[in-house]
């Protein structure tokens, strides 16, 4: 789920690793994303937030955040605000008890 | 009784005249009026300070519970090192945090001197300041944000409006990368993993 550049070149605090203005249309966030995908090599489905920050903010995910949903679309596992709260080896332990609870594959989506 | 009352509300919030009030209450000579300008509420430090001056009837600096003319619990606010005496620096302390004692909390939410000098050497370092920073900042991105800010100063947790484990997802959409279609992530029908972040 790609949202608001965290450390935008242009914010208070720019990223040293990559330099990265705040996109200010969808159009630029989507070109960002496909560029996060290709630097990241990731092959997971990447979603992409509207530039109202709609999804983020229903879910209070800046700067990042990990969530499971189930498959009645209920909220299975919510990780703490990142980056301290971002706890991937957390998310997966959820994730394995989800999936021995169900017989159901798992999606990914980013 | 009524004069007490007012005296021991008006202490909490660094009082001038009050003490004049207090002394003139329990029949001891009242100490002298305040310098000009001094009012019973939010008048210059001075006063006080003046009127403990007063009070310490041996004239050694310090006041002792004998020699303060006032309730106990104030004493014991005043007494930020418990030893029984208060000196012009705790008093001076008290006066910089409203009256208050050290502990964080309320309005300031600790963002005073007298609560971020942990150590008690009547100064504020880096490390002191950089603690109140670590606490503040919950998520540890490095920033205090308004919303960070706000639970800080106030002394309350960071509302989390997150929908919570157990609760239906939320009906918002957002758009497939390189693709022309919207996926509604109240509508998934399958365990589906959401990592929020961005490239920075």
């Amino acid at each position: 789920m790609y949202i608001r550049e965290a450390h935008p070149s242009d914010g208070w605090r720019p990223a040293q690793h990559v330099k990265i203005e705040d996109p200010k249309t969808l159009g630029e966030r989507e070109d960002v994303a496909k560029g996060c995908s290709g630097a990241l090599e990731l092959s997971m489905p990447f979603l992409v937030d509207d530039m109202r920050d709609t999804v983020a903010k229903a879910y209070n995910a800046k700067p990042d955040r990990l969530f499971i949903l189930d498959a009645q679309s209920k909220v299975a596992y919510r990780g703490d605000r990142g980056p301290r709260g971002f706890k991937v080896d957390e998310m997966v332990k959820s994730l394995e008890k989800l999936l021995a609870a169900s017989s159901k594959p798992a999606a990914e989506h980013e | 009784m009524r004069l007490l009352l007012i005296a021991a509300l008006s202490l909490l919030l660094l009082p001038v005249g009050v003490l004049a009030d207090e002394a003139d209450e329990e029949g001891a000579a009242p100490p002298a009026p305040p310098p000009a300008g001094g009012g019973r509420r939010g008048g210059p430090r001075g006063g006080m300070l003046e009127r403990l001056k007063q009070m310490d009837a041996n004239g050694d600096g310090t006041i002792t519970r004998e020699e303060f003319r006032g309730p106990a619990r104030f004493f014991d606010r005043l007494d930020a090192d418990g030893d029984g005496e208060l000196t012009t620096e705790e008093v001076e302390r008290a006066a910089s945090r409203g009256g208050r004692s050290g502990r964080a909390g309320g309005r300031s939410g600790g963002l005073t001197p007298g609560a971020l000098d942990t150590d008690r050497d009547n100064k504020v370092s880096k490390a002191e300041l950089d603690a109140w920073f670590e606490k503040a900042d919950q998520n540890g991105d490095g920033f205090v944000d308004a919303a960070e800010w706000t639970a800080a100063l106030s002394g309350r947790a960071l509302r989390d409006p997150a929908p919570a484990v157990g609760a239906s997802a939320p009906k918002v959409k957002a758009k497939r990368l390189g693709k022309d279609e919207h996926v509604d992530l109240g509508q998934v029908k399958r365990i589906t993993v959401l990592i929020f972040g961005s490239h920075t």
